[in-house]
């Protein structure tokens, strides 16, 4: 065992080698970013962040050094092994996909001597507290890890991208309260735009149930939009790129906006199934201190907007947060696809 | 062994050209038929179905579709079965078509289906007249489809819905819209009409693999719970199907689509 985080250390570094070498964008996630920048060392394994449509060439590089591949049920990932040690390629952590400006948002670090991309702080948090669930919420864990990186996260961006997430905001207070990070900014929401305050007032919620860490879909991160800082928070009521609807639709017109927000959330829910420029019925809407969030995946960047234009009309000078992100359905049948005997 | 690929839930657009032709063509040789369990456009619109019918033209294999709600919302489910089955496609509803693969006869009976929950949890034929409408619509739907599976002359049988028949392959969907997605009925079908395989699709939030309680293995195959552009199993052609009855394979069977509510 105390030869554990040697060894892990050894793979680390082969992987990283051969995927740079193979061009291949990746950046190294889990527990060693968290200890690339000044975490514990983790004695498990290692875990690598690619895009999924770089996963198939990925495994066949490191197959070529050596690596003998696995290929996991789950669908959020697939594994290698280096002799003894696992090393997780990830593509869905989370349940979101792994998107180009993830990987050029991480950081070329030293990593024991190798140089390498290490997941941005701010996106392993979003990651580390969205994946905080009942079964798995020991605070113990995290806490160690906000104190060894919290001078590296913009907090305000992890407080908004996990509002969803009761246990993220459990450990946001936590956090918050033993002073190991700065407390909410106070500021109206008017001022903020994007916000949505973690602490105090409920969030609603409707829509399709968030899937914890597996999520499936191909993902082409490459339309996924980036997280601008503050881009995120889409004034609703002027249209993103001045566009007209695609076609006009006599949906009701606008929401009651006095209305109890988990209402107005499954109301919107419903409006984006209904609305032809969108009808997605599997969106996640949650409303929370007049701010509105929307989640889920769309197959075009058009739909994309879509849901933001179908937005504007029904609760016009609402904010909207559009985490919704663009899953590519193209990729021909690969050939690694498995067959499975029905018997 | 014959070789099934199946995918469900495309949902394809007018701006969805070209997206979906390279996964069929991929399919030459390591498939024996192609299976979509509806939802293959967005709107249900003629236009989206001419996508659809552009990107599996040609296709190097048999293509066997149900079509699904989505592809109900425009009220143009007729034109969009006209526009598939110009392009070659066997649109099944309540209906069943048997393919020859290698001189063994690999039967697929098909129907969309609809809501009305599992045993416990459903919807009863009670109450207002659209309630019984909807709970009617289902049971219409779950006794074609085992009346197609029965009439099927072939060696395995394979049941082809877009609503599920179990709540084991919803699991990661909220319980609370489970009866919004299948009926326990067409599980019933499937395990009365001995069906060796069944595939849905329209749970995208679901789990791939469950199993009726006659043990007929289901499959949901909606794309974004398959991950990957589709799916593919063998089935054995095994014994003869017991009893294996009458009915002359229809290659392609007039479709009777389902109305949305009893007229």
């Amino acid at each position: 065992m105390e030869d554990a985080p040697r060894g892990l250390r050894e793979s680390l570094k082969r992987v990283a080698v051969t995927l740079k070498e193979a061009d291949i964008p990746f950046a190294l996630g889990g527990s060693y970013a968290c200890w690339a920048r000044g975490g514990p060392e983790p004695v498990h394994d290692v875990d690598f962040m690619l895009r999924e449509e770089d996963v198939p060439r990925a495994v066949e590089v490191l197959a070529a050094a050596g690596l003998r591949p696995v290929d996991p049920p789950e669908d959020w990932l697939t594994k290698v092994f280096d002799g003894e040690v696992l090393v997780d390629l990830i593509h869905h952590p989370v349940g979101r996909a792994v998107t180009p400006e993830m990987l050029e948002r991480s950081s070329e670090m030293s990593v024991d001597s190798v140089r390498m991309p290490v997941l941005d702080a701010t996106d392993w948090f979003e990651m580390t507290l969205l994946a905080l669930e009942e079964r798995y919420c020991d605070l113990a864990r995290v806490l160690p890890m906000i104190r060894a990186m919290r001078e590296q996260v913009d907090w305000d961006q992890v407080r908004r991208s996990t509002a969803a997430s009761p246990f993220a905001e459990a450990a946001l207070l936590v956090a918050t309260r033993l002073n190991l990070i700065p407390p909410v900014d106070a500021a109206p929401v008017a001022a903020r735009p994007g916000e949505i305050v973690a602490s105090g007032g409920g969030i609603a919620r409707s829509g399709a149930a968030r899937r914890g860490g597996t999520k499936g879909g191909t993902a082409e991160g490459g339309k996924t939009e980036g997280r601008a800082p503050e881009g995120i928070g889409l004034r609703v009521g002027k249209k993103e790129d001045g566009r007209e609807p695609a076609g006009q639709v006599d949906l009701g017109g606008k929401l009651d906006l006095a209305e109890a927000d988990e209402y107005l959330a499954g109301e919107l829910h419903e409006r984006l199934a209904e609305d032809p420029r969108v009808a997605e019925l599997g969106l996640e809407v949650a409303v929370a201190d007049g701010c509105i969030l929307v989640e889920g995946e769309v197959a075009t960047d058009d739909r994309r907007r879509a849901v933001a234009d179908v937005l504007a009309e029904a609760v016009p000078g609402r904010l909207v947060r559009n985490e919704v992100t663009v899953i590519g359905r193209a990729t021909a049948a690969d050939g690694t696809t498995k067959v499975e005997t029905i018997s | 062994m014959m070789r099934i690929a199946a995918v469900g839930d495309i949902h394809l657009g007018t701006d969805s050209g070209g997206t979906f032709a390279p996964v069929v063509r991929g399919l030459a040789g390591r498939a024996d038929v192609l299976l979509l369990a509806g939802d293959l456009t967005q709107h249900g619109l003629p236009a989206e179905a001419e996508v659809v019918a552009a990107e599996v033209a040609g296709a190097p294999l048999p293509v066997i579709t149900v079509l699904g709600n989505h592809d109900y919302h425009s009220n143009a489910e007729q034109e969009i079965t006209a526009i598939l089955t110009a392009a070659g496609v066997t649109v099944l509803e309540g209906t069943g078509t048997v393919v020859d693969i290698d001189g063994a006869r690999l039967g697929i009976a098909g129907v969309k289906g609809f809501g009305g929950g599992f045993a416990g949890a459903s919807g009863t034929d009670f109450g207002e007249p659209l309630m019984k409408a909807f709970v009617r619509h289902t049971k219409e739907a779950a006794t074609r489809l085992r009346y197609a599976l029965e009439a099927l002359d072939c060696d395995t049988r394979v049941a082809l819905t877009h609503y599920a028949p179990i709540p084991d392959t919803l699991i990661g969907e909220r319980a609370e819209i489970y009866p919004f997605l299948g009926s326990y009925h067409l599980a019933e079908a499937m395990d009365a009409g001995g069906a060796a395989l069944a595939l849905h699709g329209h749970a995208h939030a679901g789990s791939e693999r469950g199993s009726t309680a006659g043990g007929v293995p289901v499959r949901n195959v909606a794309r974004p719970v398959i991950g990957k552009p589709c799916a593919l199993y063998a089935v054995g052609s095994g014994a003869t199907v017991e009893g294996a009855r009458m009915a002359a394979p229809s290659p392609s069977p007039s479709v009777d689509l389902a109305a949305p509510t009893a007229p």
